[in-house]
């Protein structure tokens, strides 16, 4: 198992590579000049191309690549010009603030986290159990409610169920607050709810239609010929099975959650990742744009890395899949070796 | 499709399955149509395209990105004073309402119908056509081409595909064109996963097989005996794609990455109307709904394609 | 006679779909004796796995329905039994083995779990007996018993048909319910779990029934056979004289398909056309469309159960109806 883990982490590292190179190269690509940008409105194009040079943005472009990847070190005296690199979590500072830009997503994170996990709990919690009694009860009021209830989660725009919230409970109820911060409580429960709507619908489709095709399966006929009573073979025989495709999925729905904490923090103005993403884009804030977007696609490739162990722990066919498939590598290895 | 099937030199294999190719179409289409769900779907998208194609003939495109300040925030059915471009005055029933700036919500929303079905069309044809040529390609030659797609499509999806749009539009500048770009690119990998694994299944069936006994070139083969033949599942991934781009050109507008105002657009209209939230409620509500309604009428076509084409799940 | 284990009456079960009724087992009458043993043979589409089903009381709840009929077993109707009643015989004393092994057991509980489950379910030992007496089970099926903390994909379709047939022999059943047991497998498994199963029915004392498509499966193991055809029995008897002297003419048509080594290969006659569609049965005999010795009335009069010398058969030829040319080969020929 070690050895799995072991090798499903190397995996993502060419994923990492392209990433970040997409990433980067957008950034070059970009019309703006970082250069003009930190230079007052009357800079000579001398002036410019002198800045260029001290950023390293007269390098050739692969050049740079590496130097995002492993540091630069300006020729300037200004210390503010050089940085580590991505793999030391340094990638300059903000033009706006100039502030080191991992120093600020380092600090919001936390806040987008605990949003991000409490929605997260929050839909497994009503998603699972939805999704079962829907399955289970095919055809029946319970399971006609879930699946309108999920199909219009499903199509509304978090941006919007987010403000209409604050309509009703800010504005009409005062029961919640209307701008949320991570040190209040209370203040978070609308964003974790508007959060959670787009994937609690999702899981809960997910499990009802899993848990459809796995009552169809042979094995279950086998339980129930066993004399195993109706809701032990959902217990026992079903529902395992049904979940595993439901967790991958949960992994891939960390991803929307990152993308929906983006526009829920804006419409709660909530100080996390999301917010400085979008105050960094609009205000042309390049190396900000840049960490923030590697940052989170980083955090995703690690949480679908989590995911695929869990997968193994849980499926034990993946787990004999790759173990046979390392053994097979490993003979051929050795064959060559030799 | 079932024509393009029958090629010059059709062989008796393939002349078969595209006889079976019709009653299973037929089949589906008849089942498809026992979905009242999935019929009203149909219906409200045909409705949303109709009102994107004449929505001149409702409201001119000036009227409703003209300020009328002093009709700012009219509640829903009131009818108010309008200056005209040459000077006059008229009344003017506003069925929705005003927004911050006077300019009716119900016109707004039907010239943002258009801006949405552009974009839901345009980004999907796109990423169908350029992702499925990849996952065909990917599928039948299989060897490095497979690979390399295989590992640019991965990467792509490591990217959350909002965050990703967003990425590029904040890198390119937020225009119309960079929107449908960086929607349409997130589009693609979908599609070159559904293809491949498509391609992987028929590659080796019988009627393609006599097909390149027959000599048939392989751009042929895949043009005209595959790809109709893997048309069902990439039908029902455009109809839920055009959802998810509909939802992601509004999330960016929403972000202000998007559609600039005075442009039309329903989600730059909630991004104005978040500010008035307390005051003027309706600016808020119906571009919401109209989002909605879409969304949701394109998610019911895609469960009703998907459960027409795999009807086991339903019994 | 034998002691009647059990007693099918009239049998008739239906499937209801959107489109419509699917009549598929239509008023069989089926005995089987304590130990006995009795093949139910017919082609795909049959009804042989439907009557399996309602014995099981297996059937799909929404869409299947037993509409007439008895099932007797030691005397009371399983037709009529409550649920939990139904369940304390499933798997204990009545079990069934299915068709696909590949696909029958569950992939994420090991092979051990799932042979003990069913010896806890009907509380036969307590969870630390129950895995000893499946380490057993396992062996008695021929599996080293240390292979009970193995997955079921470590397993290969054999083996894991012997699992199953551990599953259903483990409360040693009074009934085994086999469908098509072998009909997944390869040839050479196919002849050992036959033999297997056909070894431990003996040992176990177990009354057998044996469906399959194939007369040769069924002529190595049982006493009794019934011929099924498009949801009806339409022959019944001793194996034997069934196969030395078929008196229906569809059994006779199965007969002469089962390929024989000593048998030119050009005059195997596998029986032309199709079954009829289930939901819409032709009027008169069933057989009529297929049959090398339909005669005119045949397509009009549907023929009643005729009992010859403790035999039974459904065919005009026998009522007397129309003469009996059988063994001729028929018109066709
Ligand atoms: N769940 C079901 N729903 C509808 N029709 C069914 C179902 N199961 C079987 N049938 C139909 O009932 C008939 C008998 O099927 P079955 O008992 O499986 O035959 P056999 O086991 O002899 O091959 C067939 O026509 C089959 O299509
Ligand atoms: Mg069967």
């Amino acid at each position: 198992m070690t050895r799995y883990i072991f090798r499903r982490l190397l995996m993502i590292v060419p994923v990492l590579v392209g990433v970040t190179f997409i990433v980067f190269s957008l950034t070059y690509i970009s019309p703006g000049d970082p250069a003009r940008m930190i230079l007052p409105q009357d800079a000579t194009d001398a002036d410019i191309s002198h800045m260029r040079h001290l950023m390293g943005l007269d390098e050739p472009f692969l050049l740079q690549y590496v130097h995002f990847l492993f540091g630069f070190k300006s020729p300037s005296e200004d210390a503010s010009f050089s940085y580590k690199g991505l793999l030391a979590l340094d990638l300059g500072r903000s033009y706006v603030s100039n502030r080191p830009v991992f120093k600020t997503i380092l600090e919001r994170f936390p806040n987008t986290a605990l949003l991000a996990i409490l929605a997260l709990i929050l839909s497994v919690i009503l998603s699972i159990p939805a999704g079962i009694i829907s399955a289970t009860h095919q055809y029946s009021v319970s399971d006609m409610v879930v699946s309108i209830l999920s199909l219009l989660g499903l199509s509304m725009p978090a941006f919007w169920l987010g403000m209409i919230l604050i309509w009703i409970f800010s504005v009409k109820l005062r029961i919640f607050p209307s701008l949320a911060n991570p040190a209040n409580l209370k203040s978070l429960v609308l964003p974790v709810i508007t959060l959670a709507t787009m994937n609690t619908a999702v899981q809960a489709r997910m499990t009802r239609s899993s848990m459809l095709e796995v009552i169809r399966q042979d094995y279950i006929r086998t339980a129930r010929a066993k004399g195993l009573d109706e809701k032990k073979v959902i217990r026992k025989h079903a529902l395992n099975n049904a979940l595993i495709p439901v967790v991958t999925v949960i992994g891939l729905q960390v991803g929307q959650l990152l993308v929906g904490a983006v526009l829920t923090e804006t419409v709660f103005s909530y100080p996390g990742i999301g917010t400085i993403m979008v105050d960094a884009i609009q205000r042309k804030d390049t190396p900000q744009i840049l960490a923030s977007v590697v940052f989170v696609a980083i955090i995703f490739a690690l949480v679908n890395l989590i995911v695929d162990i869990v997968y193994a722990f849980i499926d034990p066919r993946i787990k004999a899949q790759y173990e046979s498939m390392s053994k097979a590598r490993s003979n051929g290895a050795a064959r060559k070796g030799t | 499709m079932e024509k393009k099937l029958r090629t010059p030199h059709a062989t008796r294999p393939s002349a078969r399955k595209s006889a079976k190719q019709k009653t299973a179409f037929q089949e589906f289409w008849r089942r498809f149509k026992k979905n009242r769900l999935a019929v009203a779907g149909f219906v409200i998208v045909v409705i949303y395209i109709l009102m994107a194609i004449f929505a001149d003939l409702f409201f001119s495109y000036d009227f409703i990105t003209e300020n009328q300040i002093s009709n700012a925030f009219a509640p829903p059915l009131t009818t108010a004073e309008i200056d005209l471009n040459n000077g006059a005055t008229a009344q003017h029933l506003y069925i929705l309402g005003a927004d911050n700036f006077g300019r009716d919500i119900l016109g707004r929303i039907i010239h943002g119908a258009r801006v949405s079905m552009v974009i839901g069309f345009t980004t999907i044809a796109f990423a169908g056509i350029v992702g499925s040529a990849l996952g065909a390609i990917a599928g039948y030659y299989g060897g490095k081409i497979e690979s390399v797609i295989m590992r640019g499509t991965d990467i792509l999806l490591a990217i959350p595909n909002i965050l990703f749009a967003l990425a590029i539009v904040a890198a390119l500048g937020p225009s119309f064109q960079n929107l449908l770009l960086a929607i349409g690119i997130t589009s693609i990998p979908a599609f070159v996963r559904l293809m491949r694994a498509s391609v992987l299944t028929l590659k080796n069936q019988e009627f393609i097989e006599a097909a390149r006994a027959l000599g048939a070139r392989d751009f042929r083969i895949i043009v005209r005996h595959i790809m109709p033949n893997c048309m069902a599942p990439i039908i029902v991934q455009a109809t839920l794609g055009i959802a998810q781009s509909i939802l992601s050109a509004t999330s960016l507008s929403f972000l202000g990455l998007g559609i600039q105002p005075p442009s039309p657009e329903w989600g730059n209209m909630l991004s104005d109307a978040r500010s008035y939230i307390s005051y003027a409620p309706h600016t808020l509500l119906f571009p919401g709904l109209a989002i909605m309604t879409v969304i949701l009428a394109y998610n019911l076509i895609g469960d009703g394609l998907r459960d027409a084409l795999d009807p086991k799940l339903k019994r | 006679m034998d002691e009647q284990l059990l007693s099918i009456q009239n049998l008739t079960t239906q499937y209801l779909t959107d489109e419509s009724v699917i009549h598929a087992v239509n008023g069989i009458n089926l005995h089987l004796a304590k130990g006995g043993s009795l093949g139910l043979v017919g082609e795909s589409g049959a009804g042989k796995t439907t009557t399996a089903y309602s014995i099981m009381g297996l059937l799909p709840k929404l869409t299947g329905k037993i509409t007439q009929g008895k099932i007797l077993f030691e005397g009371k109707d399983l037709t009529r039994l409550p649920e939990d009643e139904m369940r304390k015989i499933r798997g204990n004393e009545i079990s069934m083995i299915f068709q696909d092994p590949m696909t029958s057991l569950n992939p994420i509980l090991t092979v051990g779990d799932q042979i003990a489950e069913v010896l806890e379910i009907h509380g036969t030992a307590d969870t630390h007996a129950a895995l000893a007496k499946a380490g057993d089970m396992l062996e008695m099926v021929g599996i080293p018993r240390d292979r009970m903390h193995e997955y079921p994909h470590q397993f290969s379709g054999g083996m894991k048909q012997r699992v199953i047939i551990a599953i259903a022999l483990a409360c040693n059943p009074k009934l085994l319910i086999a469908d098509e047991p072998t009909t997944a497998l390869d040839v050479t498994i196919q002849a050992q779990v036959l033999r297997m199963i056909r070894d431990l029915k003996v040992k176990l004392d177990t009354s057998l029934i044996l469906i399959s498509h194939n007369l040769g499966v069924v002529a190595q193991v049982c006493e009794n056979v019934a011929i099924m055809y498009a949801g009806r029995i339409v022959e019944y008897g001793p194996l034997r004289e069934v196969f030395s002297r078929p008196l229906h003419p569809y059994t006779e048509g199965l007969l002469n398909s089962i390929p024989r080594i000593e048998v030119d290969k050009d005059r195997l006659s596998p029986i032309r056309g199709m079954m009829p569609d289930p939901s819409t049965m032709p009027h008169g005999c069933i057989f009529k469309p297929r049959c090398p010795y339909a005669a005119a009335a045949c397509g009009t009069r549907a023929p009643h159960i005729t009992e010859i010398s403790g035999r039974s058969v459904m065919c005009l030829m026998h009522e007397g109806v129309i003469p009996n040319t059988m063994g001729t080969g028929g018109h066709h020929a």
